[in-house]
């Protein structure tokens, strides 16, 4: 047997705490077994190791057949679900309009148009002719803020849920329209989850995410979620940047308030440049957000919002699959949201359907392990190259946070689970 | 000896994905792991490493 390239491998006063990133099992040995493990890792020969600390390292992964490449393994698994050929994942803005005016916003300049009646017609012929072969269709309600085109919505739900096939859907929303009411009928609209983005206590919140005439939104989203978190489940994604991250930690108290601990999950994500429209100067970069968001982590779990939890397996970015399509107002297709309303993006519309041009290709074949440096990192299993806009846009890489904060991270998760 | 996240329960119970989607879904009925609307690799959607 071999071990794996994936081990992480950590000394902690003597004994030895083992991660393995594509199984995420993480073993912890005392000083006697930590022995075993480390001359035999030392010797690159597993014969010596005690059966029973043999039988939990296979169990984890952390050993296999020596004819048994994972980097091909993890090639195979990533190919079967790109190009499986049963589901189909649209993310659909019927409108590029918002109420709110986000300094931040990767959309700025882009036409706020909404989906006339002809379009949303043949939206819905291009979902049908879609689906004649698949099983599950799954929307994501996307924007400019969807709810301002919930008439849309409504009209292409009601019509699919005539049809045959499995649907579900969520929704991404500023929330400021969201109240009872209104997530009633996403409830009725087969909407699952909803997630509302609050970027930190109204100090911070409100000077990012303000309507047009510049007020501030905090009190009427919290109103919001605290009314409708019991309909509908609500994610609160927090957006931070070198500014704003250490004012997060107070917005769990006015969460507190309003009674939602336990009721609401709470994510934190980077304002990073994506397309160079970043207007807030402390955008940041992966390395930066690592640090910021495992200290956040280590600070705020007690408080009820998140559990820590292992990242796993993945197939990275949705938009290198060939069931993975965005839909904006005007019909037109496009692989990843960041270039939704960017004519140069388009992969075909929904008259015409799907172009086989350089800007599908560039996603459909690209390759997270033709990186030498990729090929060669233990993050890769929960990774896979991260973001693949990054890397065909900008020719750089979008690394997992764990890869700055490993260390931390795994101190963090022995101090709560032992 | 001891697992801090023991491999099994991990193949069913984690709802993590890379930070670089926007979304993190919570379980379904029939896919422990969704991003983007996209099944994930999970062994209830029938790929995984065996």
């Amino acid at each position: 047997m071999k071990f794996s390239k994936f081990n992480m491998i950590y000394n902690r006063n003597g004994s030895t705490i083992i991660f393995n990133t594509l199984s995420s099992a993480i073993l912890r040995l005392n000083k006697e077994y930590s022995n075993y493990l480390l001359k035999s890792i030392a010797d690159e020969n597993t014969d010596g190791i005690p059966n029973d600390l043999f039988e939990n390292l296979k169990m984890g992964k952390m050993v296999h057949e020596p004819n048994n490449n994972e980097l091909e393994q993890l090639e195979v698994i990533n190919k079967i679900t790109r190009f499986q050929d049963s589901n189909l994942a649209l993310t659909i803005a019927p409108t590029l309009d918002c109420n709110f005016a986000c300094p931040y916003c990767y959309e700025n300049g882009r036409r706020y148009n909404t989906m006339n009646q002809e379009v949303v017609n043949k939206t819905l012929e291009f979902i049908k002719g879609s689906m004649e072969t698949r099983k599950n269709l799954s929307i994501t309600w996307y924007g400019g803020e969807p709810l301002l085109g919930i008439d849309i919505i409504e009209q292409i739900t009601e019509a699919i849920k005539k049809e045959s096939f499995n649907y579900s859907s969520t929704m991404v929303t500023n929330g400021y329209l969201l109240d009872l009411e209104m997530a009633k009928k996403l409830r009725n609209l087969k909407v699952d989850i909803v997630q509302i983005t609050v970027d930190g206590p109204p100090k911070i919140h409100d000077k990012r995410r303000y309507l047009r005439n510049r007020e501030g939104t905090f009190d009427i989203l919290l109103k919001n979620i605290s009314e409708i978190c019991d309909l509908i489940p609500v994610k609160i994604r927090v957006n931070v940047d070198n500014n704003t991250i250490d004012y997060i930690d107070e917005l769990f108290d006015y969460f507190d308030c309003y009674d939602l601990k336990g009721k609401v999950t709470v994510i934190l994500a980077p304002i990073q440049n994506i397309n160079g429209n970043c207007k807030t100067p402390g955008c940041m970069t992966d390395s930066e957000f690592s640090k910021s968001q495992i200290q956040y982590y280590t600070r705020n779990y007690h408080r009820g919002y998140f559990d820590i939890q292992v990242p796993s397996l993945s197939t990275a970015c949705c938009a290198i699959s060939s069931s993975s399509m965005i839909i904006d107002p005007n019909g037109n297709l496009y692989k990843c949201w960041d270039d939704i309303g960017n004519s140069k993006e388009i992969v075909g519309t929904i008259y015409e359907g799907i172009r086989l041009n350089n800007n599908l290709t560039q996603w459909l074949n690209y390759n997270p392990l033709s990186n030498d440096e990729c090929k060669e990192c233990k993050i890769y299993p929960i990774c896979q190259g991260g973001c693949a806009n990054y890397v065909i846009k900008k020719n750089c890489h979008n690394c997992h946070p764990l890869k700055y904060s490993d260390n931390e991270f795994i101190d963090l998760l022995k101090d709560i689970r032992l | 000896m001891e697992w801090i996240n023991n491999p099994i329960k991990t193949e069913v119970d984690n709802n993590i994905v890379p930070m670089t989607c926007a979304y993190i879904f919570d379980k379904s009925d029939t896919c422990a792991i969704k991003f983007g609307g996209e099944p994930c690799t999970s062994k209830s959607c029938g790929i995984y490493i065996a």
